[in-house]
């Protein structure tokens, strides 16, 4: 009798079911909306057009959704590692095999019809390290495991790197989530964190800018473990930040020769301190992340291509950008959504949808039409379907008994979450522009089909949960 | 146990995140859309609109296809000020200003430029004119200008156009060809085949760049509209030629309120020509109103016509029968009748009694036959409107009005005993000057009544999209016998009657006079009268018929034998000498020595070898032909004239001086020229000198 109650408690996660089918509608109305034009027919259905390829898309998608959802989830636990090595080899394959298109090595294409292996690539690292990270040996305490589950998601990294592909490359870091959820030791974060930050003071500002505020935060962290014998260090490292300022004025030389005579006084006092380890510590990290900062410098204006250069100073320094050059893109997206009012110009009715004055508004862009046409309130309710789904997913994640399915969960909230948070951010200029679509909305075959998969997955998985 | 809280504080950081940047997203969101919403809106948005874009109109051609009314599209540039960088501004500013002061025509220095433009670069202006009304060459030249060269996003210049509608003939037939107008209504082929004409116009997205003055976001070239077709009439251009300058010549001499005159093919119905004049203040006459098609008006004589044809369709009468004038005064029931034309006959024949234009005559007769009876009078409206009279044309123009023809059974009240003898000369009822020239014209065509029509075909880029044949109205209006009785008499008018001194040896004309009073109206206490004439010629195998008619002349007579006949008379002569097979028919049946006499040589010029041939064979000039080149000089020397070699050679300038106008833009567009003129007649000047290598470039024809 318990059990026939139990029974009828199993039942598919509906609102999920609902928020990606009510996803996946808006999405092919802001496509249409984005490719109409006025007096010119659409053929919804016609493989050639912009819609019709989107519309055969979503029917393959759907009907796998229905399938994936009658499989046995385990079969994705048994399989992950082999599904791995399949997208890996894919990946590999994509470099040597793959067409270019605008610079990027990211697809396969068999006649009219194209493959991104990154987004399987999504699926299976998803799967993989789920599936690692349930193995009852992995402890991610041990050195040994936190190798093993970083290279999981390091080796997709760099092969989308080498395509170039950093929206993808950017979307593999989400995994650090999942790994953050499950002990990974929070250290790597404030390393990864503080590179960041290097990274993007270094490049809005300068690496002479950014010594003084390296040695201000080694202050900060120096007076909060403050005592008497520390003030002439304190001194020191103020007269060393405030030489950078007087750089000009002292010219370089004599800075520099202040600088070091400063530092090394500093160091010397430290060391007859005793503070051997917080100087060892401070003084590694000031140098360290000051070669970095040079060395992202030096890099940014003679590795990268101009191209790479001005995306990154749209988003960092947008007031020196060209607003009809590189600034195009972003100004046009923020005019649209800006443009739009509390309501919206109404479906269909977009002025700078229609003229295609937004670059890319099918795939990467496509929020804009949302902004346009449907306004704040289109906007906002759109940020609440995304943060409800991955809501959701987490959910899910949280309320599944077994690890594999909550690790699985967390892997796909977060690249969900990457995707929404770049995708949106970098319309409206606090992402970088990088190639990422809108998940289920953006138009793009083989990113909707693993979306979807990914999804029935879980959603299937959920379906299971109460049976054991 | 603590691990597991602290993986708790993970979950919740993990949230926290997810909530945190959402926020961040929303935070966003509300910055660009609320906040800064104004900016973003102004930016770009309000002022764009979708808005209705006119395509090309097509063009209206006369029949052997020269431009009646073209479209030219002209253009405007503005300058928007604000988009082009600090950096490009100032390196391209000196160079463009430089161009500006040279073409522009303001007369403004290219430091004023400077100063002017850097003005409204500092005030942010957004559109600043730069200059007006160029073609199409000049707009190109000045796209290629620094800045400009940029395009409107990055060095500011925005084009916009406008589409002036162009007569090349000016006021000749501008009425019948019409207007097409923004805010007023459409009228003449304008209005009427504006479906045709007008093309597919195309929603576009326009930019507001000053109150009212709209560009389209895309270059002007970018989305072409479909454009209109074009219509090629039937209108002949130099018969209409003809036409205006007599027609306009007959309203000022007679100093007459409004006139017109139409021309139409006898065979087809197709209007050759049509003129129409309306008196504007003293001396000044203009096309204002389609006279011809639209102007009703009591006919008077002309329709005596269609009086004797009912009589002669009744076996009533014959040419010669008798009928008793009465000395041009007879009172009919309660009215009296007179005769506009003393002549002081009593008795005599039909014929004469036709000839002389007698109202007493002919509507005797009809009074005798028909007014006898009620079944009679329904009879002979019945014939009447078995002429067409009383029934709109059916030209293919709009606005033919309301026809009225009395009837005893639709208009009893206004039906009297009075109404035949007055209807048999042309009285209650109401017509157009069109309307009594197509039952003149059915005459001419034994009998047989064709629709009149001005268009005859419609063409996109020289494909006939729809075509109007000839209609028949009815096949035959009347036997052949009254037909030809008919035509007797009307050569009659013209050989014994009203409308003797229209005669003329050269041809033969058949006709009819009309003078009829307007008894509607009253000008300063009199009623005015109208002068008519209509006909056709030549009477053997009539080409034309044409009909005359000017209201209200004041100022020598009313009659229309001495009014408007001198007109048709005119316009019959100069056609005659305008149509070579009309002539060449004539000859053939005189063969006199017309070059024996005496001629003026002609003058030195240039032209189609195979005219001057035709020409001059036909003059029986004689003339050593030396050459049998395309293009030929008429070189008159002491005692003969000669057809010499001109040569026109590929991609050299040719002298064109000399040769007509036709000739001239034949030859030096073919060789890739564009041509501009200026003026009437021979070339007498042309901007580039012969010789010069061509390149496409634009050469200024002088004509004089």
């Amino acid at each position: 009798m318990s059990q026939s109650t139990q029974f009828s408690k199993r039942t598919y996660d509906w609102v999920t079911i609902a928020l990606f089918v009510g996803l996946v509608i808006i999405g092919w109305m802001m496509l249409y909306a984005a490719v109409y034009e006025k007096d010119v027919e659409q053929h919804i259905f016609s493989l050639s057009s912009t819609v019709g390829s989107q519309t055969i898309w979503i029917i393959i998608s759907l009907v796998s959704f229905w399938l994936v959802v009658n499989i046995d989830w385990k079969m994705w636990n048994t399989f992950a590692y082999p599904l791995f090595v399949i997208s890996i080899a894919m990946l590999v394959l994509v470099l040597l095999m793959g067409v270019e298109i605008k610079g990027a090595r990211s697809w396969f294409r068999i006649g009219s019809f194209s493959f991104q292996p990154a987004e399987f690539a999504k699926l299976t690292t998803t799967l993989a390290l789920a599936s690692y990270l349930s193995y009852y040996k992995c402890d991610l305490s041990k050195t040994r495991p936190q190798l093993i589950a970083l290279s999981l998601v390091f080796i997709p990294i760099l092969l989308t790197l080498l395509q170039p592909d950093a929206g993808s490359a950017l979307i593999f870091t989400s995994f650090g989530i999942v790994l953050y959820r499950e002990g990974l030791s929070p250290i790597y974060y404030y390393i990864a964190f503080a590179l960041a930050m290097t990274f993007i003071l270094t490049l809005i500002y300068s690496p002479l800018v950014m010594i003084p505020i390296l040695l201000g935060v080694v202050a900060v962290i120096y007076i909060s473990q403050l005592s008497k014998k520390r003030y002439p260090i304190l001194i020191l490292i103020s007269f060393i930040a405030l030489n950078f300022f007087l750089w000009d004025w002292l010219t370089p030389k004599i800075a520099i020769g202040l600088d070091a005579l400063a530092i090394i006084a500093a160091s010397v006092y430290m060391w007859k301190e005793r503070m051997r380890q917080l100087v060892t510590v401070l003084l590694s990290s000031v140098v360290l992340l000051s070669i970095i900062s040079f060395g992202t410098n030096y890099m940014f204006q003679n590795v990268l291509k101009p191209h790479q250069r001005d995306r990154i100073n749209v988003w960092l320094k947008p007031q020196e950008c060209d607003p009809r050059g590189s600034l195009y893109n972003i100004r046009q997206s923020k005019t649209a959504i800006g443009s739009g009012g509390l309501t919206g110009k109404g479906y269909l009715s977009g002025t700078m949808t229609e003229l295609n004055h937004v670059p890319e508004q099918t795939t990467d862009f496509i929020f804009s039409i949302i902004g346009e046409e449907q306004g704040f309130i289109g906007v906002l309710s759109i940020i609440f379907l995304y943060a409800f789904l991955i809501y959701r997913v987490i959910l899910i994640g949280e309320r599944a008994r077994n690890l594999f399915i909550r690790r699985y969960a967390y892997g796909l909230g977060g690249i969900l979450f990457f995707h929404f948070f770049i995708n949106i951010g970098m319309t409206m200029g606090i992402c970088p522009v990088v190639g990422i679509p809108l998940p289920f909305l953006s138009k793009g075959g083989t990113a909707l089909f693993f979306f979807s998969i990914m999804l029935a997955i879980l959603v299937k998985m959920d379906y299971s949960r109460l049976k054991e | 146990m603590d691990r597991r809280r602290e993986l708790l504080v993970r979950v919740y950081v993990v949230f926290l995140l997810f909530a945190l940047i959402a926020g961040a997203i929303a935070v966003q969101v509300v910055k660009i859309n609320i906040v800064e919403g104004d900016k973003w809106r102004k930016k770009a948005v309000n002022n764009l609109a979708w808005r209705n874009v006119e395509a090309e109109r097509g063009e209206i051609l006369s029949e052997d296809g020269s431009s009646m009314v073209t479209s030219v599209t002209i253009f405007d540039i503005y300058m928007d000020l604000t988009v082009t960088s600090d950096k490009v501004f100032n390196r391209e500013i000196d160079s463009l200003c430089y161009y500006l002061s040279i073409y522009t025509g303001a007369g403004k220095l290219a430091s004023q430029w400077k100063s002017e433009l850097k003005r409204g670069r500092k005030a942010g202006k957004g559109y600043h004119s730069i200059v007006k009304g160029l073609d199409y060459m000049e707009r190109k030249r000045f796209e290629s200008f620094p800045l400009f060269r940029r395009g409107q996003m990055g060095g500011g210049i925005i084009v916009d156009s406008k589409i002036r509608r162009v007569k090349p003939f000016g006021q000749m037939a501008s009425r019948l060809l019409g207007l097409n107008r923004k805010n007023a209504q459409n009228v003449g082929i304008e209005a009427s085949y504006d479906e045709y004409l007008r093309g597919q116009s195309r929603r576009e997205l326009m930019k507001e760049i000053a109150h009212g003055v709209w560009v389209p976001l895309h270059d002007v070239e970018g989305h072409k509209a479909k454009k209109g077709y074009d219509l090629v009439t039937t209108l002949d251009a130099d018969i209409q030629d003809v036409v205006h300058d007599e027609l306009l010549e007959a309203m000022q001499y007679n100093d007459a309120d409004e006139g017109t005159v139409i021309v139409m093919d006898v065979k087809t119905g197709a209007i050759k020509a049509m003129s129409n004049f309306n008196r504007l203040e003293e001396g000044q006459y203009a096309e204002r109103q389609n006279v011809a098609v639209t102007r009703l008006y009591e006919p008077g004589s002309t329709i005596k016509l269609a009086t004797v044809l009912a009589l002669l369709e009744d076996g009533a009468v014959s040419p010669d029968t008798k009928v008793n004038l009465n000395g041009g005064k007879q009172k009919f029931y309660s009215e009296t009748m007179f005769d506009s034309e003393p002549h002081g006959m009593f008795e005599t024949d039909l014929m004469t009694a036709f000839a002389k234009s007698s109202n007493v005559g002919i509507a005797s007769l009809a009074e005798n036959h028909f007014n006898k009876e009620k079944e009679g009078r329904r009879k002979f409206i019945r014939y009447f409107k078995s002429f067409g009279i009383g029934d709109a044309s059916g030209i293919d123009l709009d606005g033919e009005p309301q026809k009225f023809l009395n009837d005893p059974d639709q208009h009893a009240t206004e039906f009297s005993l009075t109404s035949v003898p007055w209807m048999a000369h042309g009285y209650e009822m109401q017509m157009t000057p069109l309307q009594v020239l197509s039952l003149y014209n059915a005459v001419a065509n034994n009998g047989r009544m064709m629709e009149p029509y001005v268009v005859s075909k419609v063409l996109d880029n020289g494909e006939v999209v729809k075509e109007n044949r000839p209609k028949v109205k009815y096949d035959r209006i009347a036997s052949i016998t009254s037909i030809h009785q008919a035509q007797e008499m009307l050569r009659e008018v013209v050989t014994n009657g009203t409308a003797r001194r229209l005669n003329t040896d050269h041809y033969s004309i058949c006709g009819k006079t009309g003078t009829s009073k307007d008894y509607g109206v009253k000008l300063d206490g009199k009623t005015p009268y109208n002068a008519s004439f209509a006909g056709y010629f030549p009477a053997e195998n009539p080409q034309y018929s044409i009909i005359v008619v000017l209201y209200n002349p004041r100022k020598y007579g009313f009659y229309g034998g001495s009014v408007a006949g001198p007109v048709f008379r005119s316009v019959a002569d100069k056609i005659f000498a305008l149509k070579v097979d009309l002539k060449s028919e004539f000859y053939k049946e005189r063969q006199t020595n017309v070059a024996s006499t005496n001629y003026t040589k002609p003058k030195f010029s240039i032209g189609f070898q195979e005219d001057y041939g035709n020409i001059l064979k036909h003059s029986r000039v004689p003339v050593k032909k030396e050459t049998n080149a395309r293009w030929a000089i008429l070189n008159p020397f002491q005692d003969e004239l000669s057809i010499q070699k001109r040569k026109i050679e590929a991609d050299i300038v040719p002298d064109v001086v000399g040769m007509g106008i036709r000739d001239a833009i034949y030859v030096l567009e073919n060789l890739g020229l564009k041509v501009r003129f200026d003026g009437r007649g021979r070339v007498i000047s042309q901007s580039l000198t012969p010789g010069t290598t061509i390149s496409g470039q634009e050469i200024v024809i002088r004509l004089g």
